[in-house]
């Protein structure tokens, strides 16, 4: 993001200065230079002159920020207007908790980093090293918790692209044929998703973050008391005890999903009873019978069945599930994995281009380059960190708040 | 058409068509607009056929209705600046055009003869000649800010009252057509089930275009009509015109649906009609003939026409489907294309997939699957994605096959190329439908869902 | 102006000749090929961005000639030499064409060359706020030139320049490095922007005021504001449809649930003020020319200043005219040509108003005013044309056929181009300190200006008649428009490059230029030919840019001097920065 570099002149004392690239340099029309302090550079009159342009420059390097973030979040708008059950839906896979922290990191880090800021004004070289360290290790944290966010969805399969498990099949399969099936032996079975190990997963995923996950979370409204939780042990399978798939010859669900399979040989014993109900084709998600899902389920009964000592929230109360997801809104929901993965991945670009700028604060700083008179660059990082920090606080109630 | 043999058919003098009701517009227009006269449309307009013809260009040199090259340029329009005006709501496009081109001219004559005028009048004398005019005089300047302000809200207003007849709905006694864009060609897809490469309308009925698309974004134009609409994939866009019957400029010729059938007289009005929305190699190739019947020729029209698989010969229903579905990615002579080519394919020994050769010659069976379901087997060397299904009906996949046959070289048996034929493809019991298989592989199936829903 | 007596030796403003020393000026003040590549100098960076645009320019150019050549005839007319066929050839150029004009050439033409070079000298600065930006900047121009060079070897691109999905997400081309090299070109454009604002706002002399400023500096302002706003818009886009194209993610595809329509806000959104981009600066540069060449104040100063800014505005409101067929709401395509009709008005005003300067002015025909009165022209005839597409149902029957390409062609190319060769010549002089030679300037305006018309007029009558543009081949019934449009590109290829001949025998043999061969005002005029290296000997203060009375004519250096050698050059402070009568000691305190 090159346009995050500080339009500040006088950041870099070992580039020559302009005037002296040329030495020669001729008879008159040079006495105008080194008016001023070194930091001062050869075509502002004064530092005033060039503190202000510097602001005024990043503030329009902020605004192009905003429009980059607006196209996204325009995007955003768009499909939550037209495909609202989709994101209803799917913020329930977003882990509120997390988010939570995350905001409260990079507010903090902002404060260290105004703090900063003020430090270099009063040249308080010690105090503004520590806030720039502090402000830095806010952004590792940020991006560590997010890195966590992320390997959680990642093992998920809740990825960006065609890796993720709401992806329309036969796109995805289109996708295997070109990467992995041509790569394949003729006697190799082709790898392929059906419907039916799709709607299997999606069941399984369905359980985990809705009655476990989302039970220990005190930011939603929907508050799964204990007794309507469902343990992912008993439910591993969403119909019930049950195997999961037995793996069709010519279709081979993803990895991952036998990997857990045979990492839990318990479900496997527990779940004994047989239910050849996946694989067959056509098969829809309707034929599975549905005891904890459906119009009769736990997870629909959260909002309507009154819990005692919660009302029943009559504004909120549609809580989609895959089943109760419009037919034609299916195919759409990892549009909105699209959507986040886009507008969180550009964020945390961001957020590391600006560790990136803070750490180079930090080095300048502990040569001592920055003083009462020269505070320019710890100034307009500062800004820039806090537009990062103010696109988080917009991000993190439109992706992780949906109700 | 393509099933009704090429007869010769009177061609009439073009003549400009004149409706009344633009006549005002034409005459203020005519002073002001002499300026911008351009011999251009005047220029004589010489049929040379193509070096690569078109679809449509192909379609007609195999014997059809259509001519290559029929002059529907009927002049039409003031110095020939529009076509004709061939729709109910041409004359008002027309007429805002003319309106518009008056102030146009009246305005560029203004400032091109001023910028004359000035560099002629105030030429330098001297190098040191330094005219003090005055440097700006509010009220004047206001005036020209709101002068043109006038006419602005005058073109949007009669522009939009004349958008509003496009787009609203003809109502319940339109004539309901689908028209299927693909890469690169259209279905045009009647009540009844029918398709047919090129639009044929009743005149005196308006008609309501539904656009799908099966691949990219195409568009839908017909510059007789002054109607054009995107047809966007996932959307179900909606368009709809009303032709009048043109006398003066229509067609006619005589055939007989069948031998010994009496003969009928077919009269009809030929337009262009074009792809306008960028959509890759061939979209130049995209375009069809706009076909406006009389009510009653239209109706012998699609009743021929809808029963033409029953009348034609196994191969003669092959190479049909080929010429209007599949010609645009099938090459018949050996040439590649998007797709592989047809020639020597029916019978080919190891022909070569992406998972290695098949097991045994090309086959009926290999070929219904890559119709299908084109992803189940791929062609080494062409895209996954290459082919969408593409839901032939039980009569127009064995022509096809037949057809194949035909222009292999592995093959050495007989040609089915005469009507008896059908007995030995289709066991009597075997209800014929127009209707698409009930395949679930199909991802799009006729007439229905967007993708979708696959 | 035929140069009669070239002056041997270089004067000053005052005519008298100059003491010249090497490293006196920017061009000999350093010397080495690095001097050039690493140098801040907003002057040699506006000269490095000319050699780089004019190469993509001739690029452009050469697939212009033979898109062309390949519709003289209908069918195939060129050999088919790259892509699956020959349409495929020619839609290939058709992109290209576009890509490389649009995004490497007219976007940056005036901003970045002009811009660079007249706007720190036009405001009495030193140079731009942000030098090293600066250099930045043209480092991503050459960037994204380098990924459109990519993209020609690799495949080459057959979208449209405007890269519609689903066809750029499906087609085999090599649509990911186009869209990244428009996203780092993108990046260029955003530095200039950011450039240009902060110097006009901080740069300015501390008597400027900003009704003092040039009209130029207007322009450019607008075009900064446009650049910063809408640019990201489009980085953004281009980032989805990268992402769309490599992860399939599907946001613009409707098989997996997206939608088409939607990039098309997005696209339109950034390109539709793009296209302000490119005019809004040609309107500054218009406008001084046509003061300077009719010797007479601007008429309407603050009627053009902030029509650049309406347009600027405007702009931004208006995309949804590109969508008026795909479907979208009949209301909002109703609204939308509401507000495209706005656009008129500014621009209007413009043209009245260079008409009232001229009016009784003493106009001088040399070739800037030749190109600026061609730009009037074209730009009329690209306007009025662009009412027939902001009404709503005659742009149902003009959208996406020729007459779009002509109107286009006409507000874009022509204009843009006109007033980018005018500038060019008009400040030749300035930037290289050689006059070119004026008989062969007016042949090859002459030849550019009936080339041009005959090109693209014709296309209004193809497209009204419903020719579609972006085609290959065409039904007989236009071939003859074709054949008239193809004959007239070959006679502006011709006065293309009768141009270049002209500029390149003018840095080679034109003789010495006076500072001020115009009389024109505004500050750059007030500082030698080619300036030095920090622009100017003293600290220059604002005056008004549009008066010529200080100057007058020298017949000796061919040139205008100070009227009064006496008098000190009233653009300059005292001799070394003393205060203005009423002006505080210290310029630092007294800086706005």
């Amino acid at each position: 993001m090159s346009d995050h570099e500080p339009p500040a002149p006088q950041d870099a004392p070992e580039t020559p200065d302009p005037h002296a690239q040329g030495g020669g340099g001729s008879a008159h029309g040079h006495d105008h230079e080194h008016h001023g302090p070194d930091h001062l550079a050869h075509h502002f009159d004064s530092l005033e002159q060039q503190t202000e342009a510097n602001k005024l420059g990043m503030w329009a390097c902020l605004v192009t920020e905003v429009l980059m973030f607006g196209g996204l979040f325009l995007a955003y708008a768009v499909y939550r207007a037209n495909h609202f059950p989709v994101f209803e839906y799917c913020h329930w896979f977003l882990d509120t908790k997390l988010g939570a922290i995350n905001t409260v990191v990079l507010l903090a880090s902002s404060l260290t980093m105004a703090l900063g800021v003020r430090a270099a004004q009063l040249g308080q070289q010690k105090l503004l090293l520590v806030m720039l360290i502090a402000t830095f290790m806010g952004g590792v944290g940020f991006m560590g918790i997010k890195s966590v966010e992320y390997s959680s969805k990642f093992s998920h399969e809740l990825w960006w692209g065609q890796g993720n498990l709401y992806y329309p099949v036969a796109k995805k399969n289109a996708y295997y044929d070109k990467t992995v099936n041509e790569n394949l032996g003729p006697d190799q079975p082709r790898q392929a998703w059906t419907e039916a190990d799709r709607t299997y997963r999606i069941y399984e995923l369905e359980n985990y973050y809705f009655n476990y996950k989302k039970g220990v979370d005190w930011f939603t409204p929907h508050y799964i008391p204990p007794e309507y939780r469902v343990d992912p042990k008993d439910y591993a399978y969403h119909g019930g005890p049950a195997d999961p798939p037995p793996a069709p010859a010519v279709s081979v669900t993803a990895p991952s999903a036998s990997a857990r399979a045979a990492a839990d040989p318990q479900d496997d014993a527990q779940h004994a009873a047989p239910q050849p109900v996946v694989g067959l084709a056509g098969m829809t998600s309707s034929d599975i019978g549905s005891p904890a899902y459906g119009p009769s389920g736990v997870s629909t009964a959260l909002g309507d069945v009154a819990i005692e000592g919660l009302e029943p929230d009559h504004g909120h109360r549609t809580h989609y599930t895959w089943d109760t997801l419009p037919e034609a809104e299916r195919e759409r929901v990892h549009i909105f994995f699209q959507i986040y993965y886009a507008m969180t991945g550009l964020h945390g670009i961001h957020v590391v281009v600006g560790m990136g700028l803070i750490g180079w604060l930090i080095f300048r700083a502990a040569a001592g380059a920055f003083g009462p008179t020269n505070f320019d660059a710890v100034e307009i990082v500062g800004l820039y960190w806090h537009l990062v920090d103010l696109i988080w606080i917009f991000l993190f109630p439109l992706l992780y708040l949906i109700h | 058409m393509r099933c009704i043999p090429s007869l010769s058919k009177p061609d009439r003098p073009n003549e400009l068509t004149r409706t009344a009701r633009n006549l005002p517009w034409r005459w203020m227009a005519f002073a002001l607009a002499l300026s911008v006269a351009w011999a251009g449309p005047a220029l004589p307009q010489e049929a040379e056929p193509a070096a690569n013809p078109t679809a449509a260009q192909k379609n007609a040199a195999q014997g059809t209705l259509s001519q290559p090259y029929s002059d529907t340029d009927d002049g039409g329009g003031f110095l020939g600046l529009l076509p004709e005006q061939a729709s109910t709501y041409a004359w008002e496009v027309d007429a805002v055009f003319y309106f518009i081109l008056a102030v146009s001219v009246f305005f560029f004559v203004l400032i091109g003869g001023m910028l004359f005028w000035f560099a002629y009048k105030y030429k330098q004398k001297s190098r040191d000649d330094l005219p003090h005019g005055v440097s700006h005089n509010t009220p004047l300047e206001l005036a020209w800010s709101a002068l043109p302000g006038v006419f602005l809200i005058a073109f949007f207003g009669f522009g939009f009252v004349g958008y509003m007849d496009m787009a609203r709905d003809p109502g319940p006694t339109a004539y309901p057509v689908t028209a299927h864009a693909y890469q690169w060609g259209w279905q045009f897809e009647y009540p009844n089930g029918y398709r047919d490469s090129n639009l044929h309308i009743p005149a005196g009925r308006p008609v309501r275009i539904t656009n799908q698309s099966k691949d990219v974004l195409h568009s839908l134009y017909v510059p007789a009509f002054r109607a054009k609409k995107d047809v966007v994939p996932g959307r179900l866009n909606k368009m709809w015109f009303q032709s009048n019957f043109n006398d003066v400029t229509a067609k006619e010729f005589v055939h007989a649906p069948k031998p010994g059938e009496p003969e009928f007289t077919y009269r009809f009005n030929e337009y262009d009609l074009f792809c306008t929305e960028y959509c890759g190699e061939k979209h130049s190739n995209m375009n069809a003939k706009v076909y406006v019947h009389t009510r009653e020729s239209f109706d012998e029209w699609l009743r021929v026409s809808s029963d033409w698989l029953s009348t034609t010969p196994p191969v003669q229903v092959g190479e049909r489907v080929w010429s209007s579905r599949c010609n645009s990615c099938h090459s018949i002579d050996g040439s590649d294309g998007t797709g592989p080519t047809w020639k020597d394919l029916y019978g080919q020994p190891n022909h070569m997939m992406t998972t290695g050769p098949l097991p045994g010659p090309v086959d009926a069976e290999y070929l219904r699957e890559s119709t299908y379901q084109p992803q189940a087997k791929v062609v080494a060397g062409y895209p996954a994605n290459g082919m969408a299904a593409w839901p032939l009906t039980d009569r127009e996949m064995l022509g096809v096959i037949e057809y194949m046959k035909t222009i292999s070289v592995h093959y050495q048996g007989p040609t089915l190329d005469k009507i008896e034929d059908w007995d030995t493809l289709l066991p009597p019991e075997s209800p014929e439908s127009l209707e698409s298989p009930e395949s679930p592989d199909a991802p799009e199936a006729i007439g229905g869902e967007p993708a979708a829903a696959e | 102006m035929s140069v009669l007596s070239p002056t041997p030796t270089p004067t000053d403003i005052f005519g008298k000749p100059r003491d010249v020393k090497p490293g006196d000026d920017y061009i000999n003040h350093s010397k080495g090929l690095m001097s050039w590549l690493l140098t801040l100098d907003h002057k040699r960076i506006g000269l490095m961005y000319m050699g780089g645009v004019c190469l993509t320019f001739l690029l452009g150019g050469v697939f212009a000639v033979l898109l062309r050549t390949e519709l003289i005839w209908g069918g195939q007319t060129l050999p088919h030499v790259f892509g699956n066929s020959w349409e495929s050839q020619y839609n290939q150029m058709f992109t290209l064409h576009g890509a490389v004009m649009t995004f490497l050439f007219i976007i940056p033409a005036i901003p970045a060359v002009i811009g660079n070079f007249a706007l720190p000298l036009m405001l009495g600065a030193k140079d731009v706020a942000f030098p090293r930006l600066n250099l930045m900047s043209l480092y991503c121009w050459f960037g994204g030139a380098v990924f459109f060079v990519w993209v020609l070897v690799s495949g080459g691109l057959d979208t449209g320049w405007t890269f519609y999905t689903p066809y750029s997400t499906t087609t085999s081309t090599n649509v990911p490095a186009a869209t990244l090299g428009a996203f780092v070109l993108g990046f260029s454009s955003i530095l200039t922007g950011v450039n240009f604002i902060a110097s006009i706002h901080m740069l300015r002399p501390r008597d400027m005021g900003w009704f003092k400023m040039p009209l130029l500096m207007w322009a450019l302002y607008a075009t900064a504001v446009i650049q910063i706003l809408a640019t990201p818009v489009l980085a953004i886009t281009l980032l989805l449809l990268f992402a769309e194209r490599i992860m399939q993610i599907g946001i613009f595809d409707p098989a997996l649930g997206g939608d088409p329509v939607l990039f098309q806000h997005f696209f339109w959104f950034y390109s539709h003020p793009a296209v302000y981009i490119m005019i809004l600066p040609a309107l500054g540069v218009t406008s001084e020319i046509i003061s300077v060449f009719s010797r007479k104040h601007i008429f309407g100063y603050k009627f053009i200043a902030f029509s650049s800014i309406a347009i600027a505005l405007f702009g931004f409101i208006v995309w949804g005219h590109h969508m008026f067929t795909s479907g979208q709401s009949v209301y909002i395509n109703a609204l939308f040509s509401l507000l495209t009709m706005s656009v008129a008005i500014p621009s209007a005003i413009k043209v009245f108003n260079w008409l009232a300067t001229m009016w009784r002015g003493s106009i001088r025909l040399d070739t800037p005013m030749l190109y600026a009165m061609g730009f009037i022209w074209l730009f009329t005839i690209g306007g009025l044309t662009g009412l027939f597409l902001a009404t709503l149902n005659t742009d149902i029957h003009f959208h996406d056929t020729y007459f779009v390409v002509a109107h286009f062609h006409y507000v874009m190319v022509g204009s843009t181009l006109f007033a980018f060769l005018g500038g060019m010549y008009h400040w030749f002089p300035k930037m290289f300190g050689k006059m070119y030679d004026e008989r062969h300037g007016k042949i090859a305006w002459t030849l550019t200006f009936i080339g041009f018309n005959l090109t693209f007029f014709i296309q209004f009558i193809a497209g009204s008649r419903g020719m579609p543009r972006r085609y290959a081949d065409f039904l007989p019934q236009f071939h003859w428009y074709h054949v008239i449009s193809t004959l007239g590109s070959y006679v502006l290829a011709v006065g293309l490059f009768w141009v270049l001949y002209n500029w390149i025998q003018g840095l080679r043999k034109g003789p010495q230029a006076p500072a001020n061969p115009w009389g024109g005002n505004s500050l750059e005029w007030h500082t030698n030919s080619p300036p030095p290296h920090l622009n100017f000997d003293r600290d220059p203060h604002g005056v008004d840019p549009y008066r010529y009375d200080d100057w007058k004519w020298d017949e000796s250096i061919q040139g205008y001097v100070i009227r009064d050698p006496e008098k000190d050059d009233p653009a300059y402070t005292g001799a070394d920065g003393d205060p203005l009568p009423g002006e505080p000691a210290t310029p630092a305190e007294s800086h706005h």
